[in-house]
């Protein structure tokens, strides 16, 4: 699946949270999504899967404008994870992952050796599954965040800061593991951050926004060797954006 | 200081004086300041000092530089693991001008071990494949490479001690710019950057195959790793102290770098590289844990030492360090005060503060 971004403007009130931009997500490729809080980075995300409807522009899916879908039909090729997990409290593990399966009357058994293959895939504990989201660690709520977003195998992942409220360790690792899945599936991914060392780890494509715009898009390395401008070079001395420096690990 | 870390750090006095300095029954404090090496060096005093019969409290991660010497010197630790540098260049840098550390020390009622074997010191670092490619095997060799992007991390490029001093000492042609530190090794490996500065025990060395340029006109101090202590533990706990000696030049540089990829790129716990590590040698006269683990445990949680010798996966200290214990589960949510009595069960319990 291509998604295509033509001059898509999204206001709220007076502010235009995007602003103009042209995007290509490839498929098959990760592309991130990188910039300081407020920079219409998840405004993005909400453009692509309907949440949201744009002001003007042209959002494109395999070379058919948006509208022209079935957007429930088109939702169901998009898996979709949110910062914080999104998962049903009253719902276990298993029970948030096989949701859909359930309500496309899925056969249980077909659902069971699927939820074995995504706790396989995702490294979540077997004996995990039957606890209950205030039970999981936050590393585990975002792997079964990241399960029930691919439950239906769909062709593009989205995720929106899907490491942002994690602790140091748990994040690196599940860092990590993403790296794998992503490499696995060979999905379009589309992941939102606003940390450049997340962006570098995963990403094949690493688009940096400002106020509603791109300001440079590239592999990380050419970001790295040809900074666009001053705001590019901040960035990356931070690691973190201008905004929200990160002590680095040092000795001290 | 900050207001924050100066409360931090009359906090841990208060509990230091609360129990009594010269008090031989008292735990003996070891603590780590925030960042990976300096978790597992004191991970490693811990596991030495628990081969002792002196009941052993680990704080690690305890804050910075400046919060753990001063909780050094007010009571509240016991030893912590530090550098020769930092103590030279930043927080005695004023006293040590024509006196030795030990004297420095000794007037705060300090003592220090001798190296523990390893210089985690800056140093200037290529990709091993570009650098053979270039002929570069020392800082002098950039001189003729003026083409060549340099990058360092943002207290590099500030400090004295730092780029502008480096720049100075070695006539550098090139310009360098700040990039964040992870980040640079990735733009190292990625080939968008040529030169990065690096800390000589840092895991990213071996794990992206990067030469270390030596440094052939001396400019970068030497971090030697050392374990300062207070001068009244070797009265109180002259076991602990022997315990802990036992490090001295016996990690150098390679064996901490293994230790810190364990740590920081494989994700095996900080705790545990100093365990497993087959050039452990030092340790080896450590209890067996199980045992260790099985002993009666105090009122109330365990302490952050039991947690580590039980090689159990503790829970956030942050969250827990009081509270009561109950069983992970939905079913079973039974409170007790007592954490459960040994390795296995360790595995299964997580906590909540109620």
């Amino acid at each position: 699946m291509e998604l295509r971004l033509s001059k898509v403007i999204k206001r709220y009130g007076a502010g235009a949270a995007v602003d103009g931009i042209d995007l290509t997500f490839a498929s098959g490729k990760t592309t991130a999504l990188l910039g300081p809080s407020g920079c219409g980075k998840s405004t993005v995300l909400r453009l692509l899967v309907g949440l949201v409807a744009p002001d003007g522009g042209q959002i494109s899916v395999d070379g058919r404008p948006l509208p022209a879908h079935d957007i429930e039909a088109l939702r169901r090729r998009i898996g979709y994870v949110i910062q914080d997990g999104g998962l049903f409290p009253h719902l276990t593990a298993a029970e948030n992952v096989t949701l859909m399966a359930r309500h496309l009357r899925w056969d249980p058994a077909r659902a069971a050796k699927r939820l074995g293959e995504l706790a396989a895939l995702t490294r979540f504990p077997a004996d995990a599954l039957a606890r209950y989201p205030n039970e999981l660690s936050g590393g585990q709520v975002q792997r079964v965040a990241i399960m029930r977003a691919l439950l239906l195998d769909p062709e593009v992942l989205l995720l929106d800061e899907p490491l942002s409220a994690l602790d140091p360790l748990v994040r690196t690792e599940l860092r990590d593991d993403l790296r794998g899945i992503f490499r696995t599936l060979a999905k379009t991914v589309i992941i939102v951050t606003h940390d450049v060392g997340e962006a570098a780890h995963l990403a094949d494509v690493v688009v940096l926004m400002r106020a509603g715009r791109v300001v440079q898009q590239g592999p990380f390395a050419t970001l790295a060797a040809s900074p666009a401008d001053p705001f590019v070079t901040a960035f990356l001395a931070t690691g973190n954006g201008p905004s929200s420096p990160r002590p680095p690990e040092t000795r001290g | 200081m900050t207001a924050a870390r100066a409360g931090a750090l009359a906090l841990l006095v208060a509990a230091g004086a609360c129990r009594g300095k010269n008090d031989p029954g008292r735990a003996v404090v070891v603590a780590s300041k925030g960042f990976t090496e300096g978790v597992i060096l004191g991970q490693m005093v811990v596991e030495l000092a628990a081969s002792t019969p002196a009941n052993v409290e680990y704080k690690a991660q305890l804050g910075g530089t400046e919060v753990v010497f001063h909780a050094l010197e007010a009571g509240a630790v016991d030893v912590y693991p530090e550098y020769t540098g930092t103590l030279t260049q930043e927080i005695l840098r004023k006293e040590v001008a024509g006196r030795s550390l030990e004297e420095v020390l000794a007037d705060r009622g300090l003592r220090r071990t001798r190296g523990l074997g390893l210089d985690n010191s800056y140093a200037l670092a290529m990709k091993e494949a570009r650098a053979a490619a270039l002929g570069i095997d020392k800082i002098s060799d950039l001189v003729a490479h003026p083409e060549l992007r340099l990058v360092f991390s943002n207290e590099v490029m500030s400090r004295a001690d730092g780029w502008p001093g480096l720049h100075a000492r070695y006539a550098l042609p090139q310009e360098a710019r700040g990039m964040d530190h992870d980040l640079a090794y990735r733009a190292l490996a990625s080939d968008g950057v040529d030169v990065m500065d690096v800390y000589t025990t840092d895991a990213e060395i071996r794990a992206y195959g990067l030469r270390v340029l030596k440094d052939d006109r001396q400019f970068f101090t030497r971090y030697d790793a050392i374990l300062v202590y207070r001068a009244d533990l070797e009265a109180r706990r002259p076991d602990v102290v022997a315990s802990f000696k036992r490090l001295e030049g016996r990690i150098d540089n390679a064996t901490m770098i293994g230790l810190n990829a364990r740590a920081k790129l494989d994700h095996v716990s900080a705790r545990w590289p100093a365990i497993s590590s087959p050039r452990r040698s030092a340790l080896r006269a450590a209890p067996d844990r199980a045992s260790a683990c099985s002993r009666p445990s105090p009122a109330g949680p365990p302490s952050t030492a039991r947690w580590s010798a039980c090689r159990c996966s503790p829970p956030s200290p942050s969250r827990c360090r009081s509270g009561s214990w109950r069983r992970a589960g939905r079913a079973s949510a039974a409170s007790s005060s007592a954490p459960p009595a040994s390795c296995r069960p360790f595995r299964r319990w997580r906590c909540w503060c109620s």
